[in-house]
């Protein structure tokens, strides 16, 4: 009887679900879940052992950077790296906030990209260290088209283009409509191609599926027969069965982005160099610089594996020596 | 109809309806079988050259085993709480049928509203990135109005002469709250946090929004490592055209569901300890 009667009493005097609680079982099944809560945000919070090296930008780029992390993680098992992807401006924008230490480009930084940087008084290294094409890409089952001139491109691309159907691009062609796929406007490659086929940069019809994800493009256009897609040549570099490249016609006759064709320039208005991006406060760090560096040095042996031209040995040369450089500054 | 006649009737027509019932639980398995032979013959196809031949699904399976910690941690207690002081304790005034109503309407948010809020306040208002930590939080708050208003169906079903009883007989309110309520309705909230936790737990679209990381070197030991899941690591690769990645997809899926099997047995064996043993 004595029991009840003091909870009774305990519960008369004071609000009586918070103070019982208090008494009572509460206290003992939820201290272990806020002990265990409250560890779990101050490990969040002084984040100091969870250093990673955080990789993004463009897609064009993304093939390479997996392969490359990848492979530094197979030497190192210790290597922390996250790769994502953001598109060029996306990319290039982090950087400049802080928000990642390395960023993947495939242009080279702009005025105004580089002033952002200046006034966030972040300072940046940029190395290119790969080359590729803007492959055009049609379905597997379209066989009707096999090269396309750059005035057709500009035709087919520049802003509020009348061609809606295969016909309108040229009359023997098909009545289907054309299903358009593109990088959108944060992409570097949007930024290259409407630069040397519209002639301005950022001068694109708008009606087309967008996206910063090249991947996301060549998995568009080989799902729809009458597609039709510009995307950097590593992406296409998949199941023959489902995707088939355009040749350009670029003045040297119809050309592929094969690798012989975009190293000697017969690709070269849709040829490009591919950068890498990097904070130089980043660069500082051990697990950046290694990172960085295994990029550079190890870029042409993995481009050949993952669809993209290395660039000249004395390209990569002066990469590293641009590299050493920061580490000898460097306090 | 005599009594007989009646009981017979009644007992003809649970026939039919467990016989129904069967049918209808064989086809959701056979379906599920068939889902599963189907991604593993993908599967099965195998990566073939380059980095899809060695990537692997630890660091998903780990993100995914502390999205479902950190989201159990914050929208059980919170969910439960607000729904016992709903229910057992707040006076039914205007203002808790606003509250109440709001809660229910915060129920059916689809997930990426909540991916976006996610992205303000945790990812770039408190400045975690895009973490486990983030993907944890956004995942709780998506998953606390679920479990209210699973937790208050399940209490709402105990009968009010159990409260009255024990009251009756000199309970306090937290007592027949304790005593009575919960354990009666034990195995409802279980089952209910249990279903509003699966489902947060295979959600893609909020954790896509803050910003799940598709490639990592290693498995997240901590909530501040970068965000990995198994929903978000299948979106991935499923995006990637180049060979191999649909198969590692495929396999990405079977292993999702085998680990959305195993949280559900975890949970089932909760309710069995917990719940419905007791009643």
């Amino acid at each position: 009887m004595k029991p009840r009667a003091r909870s009774l009493g305990a519960a008369c005097r004071a609000p009586p679900a918070v103070l019982a609680a208090a008494r009572r079982g509460l206290p003992a099944m939820s201290a272990p879940a806020c002990a265990g809560l409250l560890a779990v945000l101050t490990a969040a919070c002084g984040g100091e052992g969870g250093r990673v090296v955080r990789v993004g930008g463009s897609s064009s780029l993304y093939p390479l950077s997996v392969a490359v992390a990848d492979d530094l993680a197979a030497a190192r098992p210790d290597a922390r790296i996250v790769v994502a992807t953001s598109g060029t401006v996306g990319g290039l924008r982090r950087l400049c906030e802080g928000g990642i230490d390395v960023s993947g480009a495939s242009r080279p930084i702009s005025t105004a990209e580089a002033a952002l940087c200046r006034a966030a008084g972040i300072d940046y290294l940029g190395i290119p260290v790969a080359r590729d094409g803007i492959a055009i890409v049609v379905n597997a089952a379209n066989t009707v088209l096999e090269c396309l001139t750059l005035g057709e491109l500009a035709r087919l691309w520049e802003p509020s283009s009348p061609v809606r159907r295969w016909r309108d691009l040229r009359p023997a062609l098909p009545a289907e409509t054309i299903r358009l796929f593109g990088p959108g406007s944060d992409s570097g490659t949007f930024d290259f191609f409407t630069n040397v086929v519209v002639g301005r940069p950022g001068a694109s019809r708008v009606d087309y599926y967008q996206t910063e994800d090249d991947n996301l493009i060549a998995r568009g256009v080989a799902g729809d027969r009458w597609a039709l897609g510009y995307l950097g040549s590593a992406a296409t570099v998949t199941d023959r069965t489902v995707l088939r490249t355009v040749a350009v016609d670029t003045g040297f006759g119809c050309v592929l982005p094969t690798g012989e064709a975009v190293s000697d320039g017969r690709y070269s208005p849709l040829s490009r160099d591919l950068y890498l991006y990097v904070a130089l406060g980043s660069l500082t760090r051990r697990d950046v610089y290694d990172f960085v560096h295994h990029f550079v040095a190890s870029a042409a042996r993995l481009s050949r594996t993952t669809g993209y031209v290395a660039l000249p040995a004395a390209e990569y040369g002066r990469g590293l020596d641009l590299l050493a450089r920061t580490r000898g500054e460097a306090p | 109809m005599s009594a007989p006649a009646r009981s017979r009737e009644t007992h003809r027509v649970r026939r039919w309806l467990r016989a129904l019932g069967g049918v209808a639980a064989g086809i959701t398995l056979a379906a599920l079988c068939m889902l599963a032979v189907v991604m593993l013959l993908n599967a099965g196809r195998g990566p073939d050259a380059g980095i899809s031949a060695h990537s692997g699904l630890l660091a998903a399976v780990a993100g995914t085993l502390w999205l479902a910690i950190l989201t159990a941690a914050i929208a059980v207690p919170v969910g439960v709480g607000a729904a016992v002081y709903l229910e057992e304790y707040a006076p039914r005034t205007r203002a808790w049928r606003f509250l109440a109503s709001v809660l229910a309407n915060l129920a059916g948010v689809p997930p990426v509203v909540y991916g976006i809020a996610g992205l303000a306040l945790f990812v770039r208002g408190m400045g975690l990135g895009p973490s486990i930590l983030a993907g944890g939080l956004t995942l709780g708050v998506l998953t606390v109005p679920r479990v209210i208003a699973n937790s208050r169906r399940a209490l709402a079903s105990v009968p009010e002469s159990l409260r009255w009883n024990a009251l009756a007989l000199g309970a306090t309110r937290w007592q027949v709250v304790r005593e009575q309520v919960l354990r009666a309705a034990a195995a409802g909230i279980v089952k209910g946090c249990s279903a509003a936790l699966v489902r947060a737990v295979g959600a893609a679209a909020p954790l896509l929004i803050i910003g799940a990381a598709s490639f990592t070197t290693f498995a997240p030991v901590s909530p501040s490592d970068p965000l990995t899941s198994l929903p978000t690591q299948i979106f991935a690769w499923t995006a990637r055209p180049q060979a191999g990645f649909p198969a590692l997809a495929a396999g990405a899926s079977v292993t999702l569901l085998f680990v959305m099997a195993l949280i559900g047995l975890v949970l089932w064996d909760i309710r069995r300890r917990h719940g419905e043993a007791r009643r």
